[in-house]
């Protein structure tokens, strides 16, 4: 076997090579993740998994046009062997071009960032994490009716270094934790499921084991059980068109599918066509366009404290920003990456994210986030009279556009005479997203306020699966068609 | 590719020194590229090898399980420590059923050396053909071609030893005109069998007579529903009714139907790892060779796909349907088959008065499990049938509406199947004219 390089060693090689292959530009990530998922099933463990994923990927400029080849084999000859497999493949893309690949003009960096953490989750035993699985899952079976109980705990160490023949040189270290339970009734033609602390499994963000703990899932257990047992026997969600308030967590699902990708860049310029789509936010309506309300101001946030979607820089070696997407209603920004930036002659705002090693940065969201507005929950309710509360998503479908959306939630509740009433089962709204968010009239306040993470976010061929984070509190929607489902 | 010595002595090497009761390794390795073209060029262009290691211990019923894809001797050595510590930090079970025991799989021929070897200048002369066409025709075309290979090994303590590797190819593109869009693709396991000048003509076909599409009113229609789409449909059967877990948890609709009609008698549908007509898999990936399992037989419940978990509930055998580790699904037909009919497109079209033409499905999701009811939009080349022939497009609609209903009422089956993309598998389906669907929405384009 070849004698193993340092990873200063092998980073500079890689762009040696590359160079001298006639490489215009080029930039290499090394990524080495460890990361523990753990699922139990009523009361058995369903999967304990510890999982150690590293390699490196080689992006480079040949003839005005991009290449990218990628390895799990962290050896001498790899580097040189990937180096120059991606000059071979960007001359090939020369041969279909239009125009010279350009990235927008970032200053190289030498830094490190590694996110805070205060309990280093792979620093608590296996058996302190199943303790705490095993309480919220008795908890959840304790009630009649559920016939499946479900917990997950999922944690990530991520160790990047990103290098470029500009000169960069930076090393990253990221945390994320992320937990969540379920709990499925079945019974009389009928399954309903109840989710917390969000659906689609667990809740997750950039932080250590003291996430967890603050969730407290045996504490919640009972709770999502009882109402996962209602449910089957909740009256049918009405249909109509009502006035609707969402909880924070349904907001920020909003958020990502009618707001996070129509403004990725790289999808409003097309190169996204032919899987995720395009978008209806057209360059022409750039600082004009009346996305929502004036209640709606969305910002992305790269550096939100404790954001899946928080870095200290993205894997184009951009710092990461904030920056405001909607302002008071108005489209004002799109997501970048150095790529997209350069057609509208600007800089990139730090959103070009990778997978992994072996997947190439695209546009992703990193928080983005609605601002909060001046609304206690319960004035909120108190105010809103008769309506329709919908809380934690279950079904989620939008256009390739991002227009026509519909999505479902877990559980809704009549709002009647300012107060929660009838809890509804099977609830569905759907829309078309600017006349949507042209009609939210009130965002609830910071007491309310959660950064949710989305950890499941998809895009790109081959495909990639983003974790993103979105802020949000209850807001109000008017006029909303519900109860879609026949 | 490591080929099979190679990786059978890295498998030996996973499980050498272990303590555990019981002990099994699983090696996935790929070796893939992809170009992707989008306004008429190509902006990106990947390839990506690795090899990844699974480890699953087993003592006194408790699995641990720990994965690496750096394969150095200490490294397999640590893993198969971690996957140990894993085990021996729960309570002793008395669920887990065993690993697999010492059976042989079929070898299906599906490794194609070409295929595996295609050049990225080949991969992007045949982005440029598809780019060229839609430039001639005034539109921009966007898609990917790709080729590459991948390879499993299986061992396990009971003398389980399993090996094999296919190639997989695909080409796919969407053309955009001024107002719609049409759709076309090919998947298989030998580039040599993807005809890209055909995928060009039917992508080019369809963005034709896509264009300035007109409103239609939601409602319910007949639909005749080409395979793309018909994959989607095939796949939510799959995932929600046809795996055992589903079932023995209630969640699934064949729950308590064995031997009972649950769909039209024109819908037969199986499962099949060892059909090179699919994405074959002679074994699954906890060592278990693949058995063809009958799901439907002409509308009738016949049965579903177990992994050694599920089999061992319902005190049967594992049919070879665990999905990888990590995944908490239940076992799924990967190899999913949907029986062809006598019809040609035009024979299917002729047999609707008024209903929608669909090429594919977009963005489709679960509404409520039991009854299959899904929601999702239709995408790149929605049409109105009139009298037994396409008479405009129309926009794209979004649909609420139970699969499960939609294949009760089956008016016509196609005669062509095409493979498509199934959940880590592949899908062969038919055309379908289905008499009821329920569209509940339309789009501003």
């Amino acid at each position: 076997m070849q004698p193993a390089y340092t990873q200063k060693e092998l980073v500079d090689r890689a762009l040696d090579t590359a160079s001298s292959q006639g490489a215009m530009y080029a930039d290499i990530r090394v990524q080495d993740q460890v990361s523990q998922s753990i699922q139990t099933r009523n009361g058995v463990v369903d999967n304990l998994l510890n999982a150690k994923d590293r390699g490196f990927g080689v992006r480079v400029i040949v003839d005005g046009a991009w290449g990218f080849a990628s390895s799990s084999l962290l050896e001498t000859g790899e580097a040189d062997r990937i180096a120059a497999l991606a000059v071979e493949i960007a001359r090939a893309s020369a041969t279909v071009r239009s125009g010279t690949a350009t990235l927008a003009p970032e200053t190289p960096v030498v830094d490190r960032y590694e996110t805070p953490v205060a309990i280093d989750p792979f620093s608590v035993s296996i058996e302190q994490k199943l303790e705490l699985l095993v309480a919220a899952d008795t908890a959840m079976r304790a009630v009649r009716g559920v016939k499946v109980a479900l917990g997950s705990l999922y944690f990530q160490r991520d160790d990047k270094t990103f290098a470029s023949t500009e000169g960069a040189y930076i090393e990253q270290r990221l945390y994320e934790s992320g937990c969540g339970i379920n709990a499925v009734a079945v019974g009389g033609g009928e399954v309903q499921n109840r989710s917390y602390p969000n659906s689609g499994g667990r809740h997750q963000v950039t932080e250590g084991f003291e996430f967890v703990r603050r969730q407290d899932l045996p504490g919640n257990a009972g709770r999502v059980a009882e109402e996962a047992v209602a449910l089957l026997s909740a009256p049918q969600c009405p249909s109509g068109e009502l006035t609707v308030v969402l909880d924070g967590s349904q907001v920020a699902l909003q958020i990502h599918e009618s707001c996070g990708h129509p403004v990725e860049l790289d999808r409003v310029m097309g190169t996204e066509a032919a899987f995720a789509g395009t978008s209806f936010l057209t360059l022409d309506k750039l600082g004009s366009y009346q996305y929502g309300s004036e209640h709606v101001s969305i910002i992305a946030d790269g550096s939100l404290h404790g954001g899946l979607g928080t870095f200290g820089y993205d894997d184009e070696g951009v710092p990461a920003q904030r920056v405001p997407i909607i302002e008071n209603g108005v489209l004002v920004n799109y997501l970048t990456d150095r790529q997209s930036a350069a057609h509208l002659d600007q800089r990139s705002n730090g959103t070009g994210r990778a997978s992994s090693w072996g997947r190439i940065p695209l546009v992703r969201m990193t928080n983005l986030s609605i601002q909060p507005g001046t609304w206690r929950f319960e004035d909120l309710l108190a105010d809103t009279g008769d309506g329709l509360y919908m809380q934690t998503n279950r079904s989620w479908s939008i256009d390739d556009r991002r227009l026509n959306f519909q999505f479902g939630t877990e559980i809704a509740w009549e709002i009647k005479n300012g107060k929660l009433g009838t809890m509804y089962r099977n609830p569905t709204y759907t829309g078309i997203t600017p006349r949507f968010w042209n009609g939210c009239d009130a965002v609830c306040n910071e007491e309310s306020y959660v950064v949710w993470g989305t950890p499941n976010c998809g895009k790109g061929q081959p495909s990639q699966v983003a974790h993103v984070g979105h802020g949000a509190a209850p807001a109000r929607f008017r006029n909303v068609r519900v109860g879609v489902l026949r | 590719m490591r080929g099979s010595d190679a990786v059978m002595h890295i498998l030996e090497r996973a499980m050498r020194g272990s303590s555990a009761d019981e002990t099994e390794a699983l090696y996935l390795g790929n070796d893939t590229h992809l170009t992707r073209f989008a306004n008429n060029y190509v902006h990106q262009n990947v390839s990506e090898t690795n090899a990844r290691l699974v480890v699953r211990t087993v003592v006194d019923g408790r699995v641990g399980t720990a994965s690496t894809n750096d394969l150095a001797p200490e490294s397999v050595k640590r893993t198969l420590q971690t996957a140990t510590n894993a085990a021996l930090a729960q309570e002793p079970s008395s669920t887990f059923p065993g690993l697999a025991p010492s059976a042989a799989a079929s070898e299906p021929d599906v490794y194609d050396e070409a295929t595996a070897n295609l050049s990225a200048a080949e991969r992007a002369e045949a982005a440029g053909v598809l780019c060229e066409r839609a430039n001639t025709a005034g539109f921009s075309a966007a898609g990917t071609y790709a080729n590459g290979a991948v390879d499993m090994g299986y061992a396990n303590s009971n003398d389980q030893r399993l090996f094999y590797k296919r190639t997989e190819a695909e080409v796919s593109t969407v053309y955009q005109g001024p107002t719609a869009s049409g759709y076309a693709d090919r998947r298989g396991t030998r580039t040599a069998d993807l005809d890209v000048e055909s995928v060009a003509q039917e992508a080019l076909d369809r963005t034709q007579s896509a264009q300035n599409p007109q409103d239609i009113e939601p409602g319910t229609y007949e639909v005749l529903l080409d395979p793309y789409a018909v994959h989607d449909v095939a796949n939510f059967m799959a995932t929600l009714g046809f795996g055992a877990r589903a079932v023995q948890e209630g969640r699934s609709f064949m729950a308590g139907r064995m031997g009972e009609p649950v769909m039209s008698p024109e819908i037969t549908f199986w499962d099949d790892g060892s059909d090179p007509a699919g994405y074959a898999a002679p074994f699954d990936y906890e060592g278990t060779p693949k058995r063809r399992v009958e799901l439907v037989t002409n509308g009738v419940a016949q049965g579903v796909v177990y992994d050694r978990s599920t089999a061992h509930n319902d005190h049967t055998e594992s049919t070879g349907h665990a999905v990888p580790p990590g995944g908490t699904s239940g076992p799924l037909p990967l190899n999913l088959f949907l029986a062809p009919g006598q019809k040609s497109h035009n024979e299917l079209l002729a047999g609707i008065e008024r209903g929608v033409l669909v090429t594919r499905f977009w963005y489709t999701r679960t509404v409520h499990p039991l009854s299959v009811l899904i929601t999702g939009m239709t995408r790149d080349g929605t049409y109105l049938i009139e009298d037994g022939r396409v008479t405009k497009p129309v926009r794209n609609l979004r649909f609420t509406t139970s699969y499960l209903e939609a294949l009760n009422d089956v008016r016509g089956v196609g005669r062509d199947t095409f493979l498509g993309a199934g959940r880590l598998g592949g899908t062969r389906v038919p055309a379908l004219h289905l008499g009821s669907f329920n569209f509940t929405g339309v789009t501003e384009f």
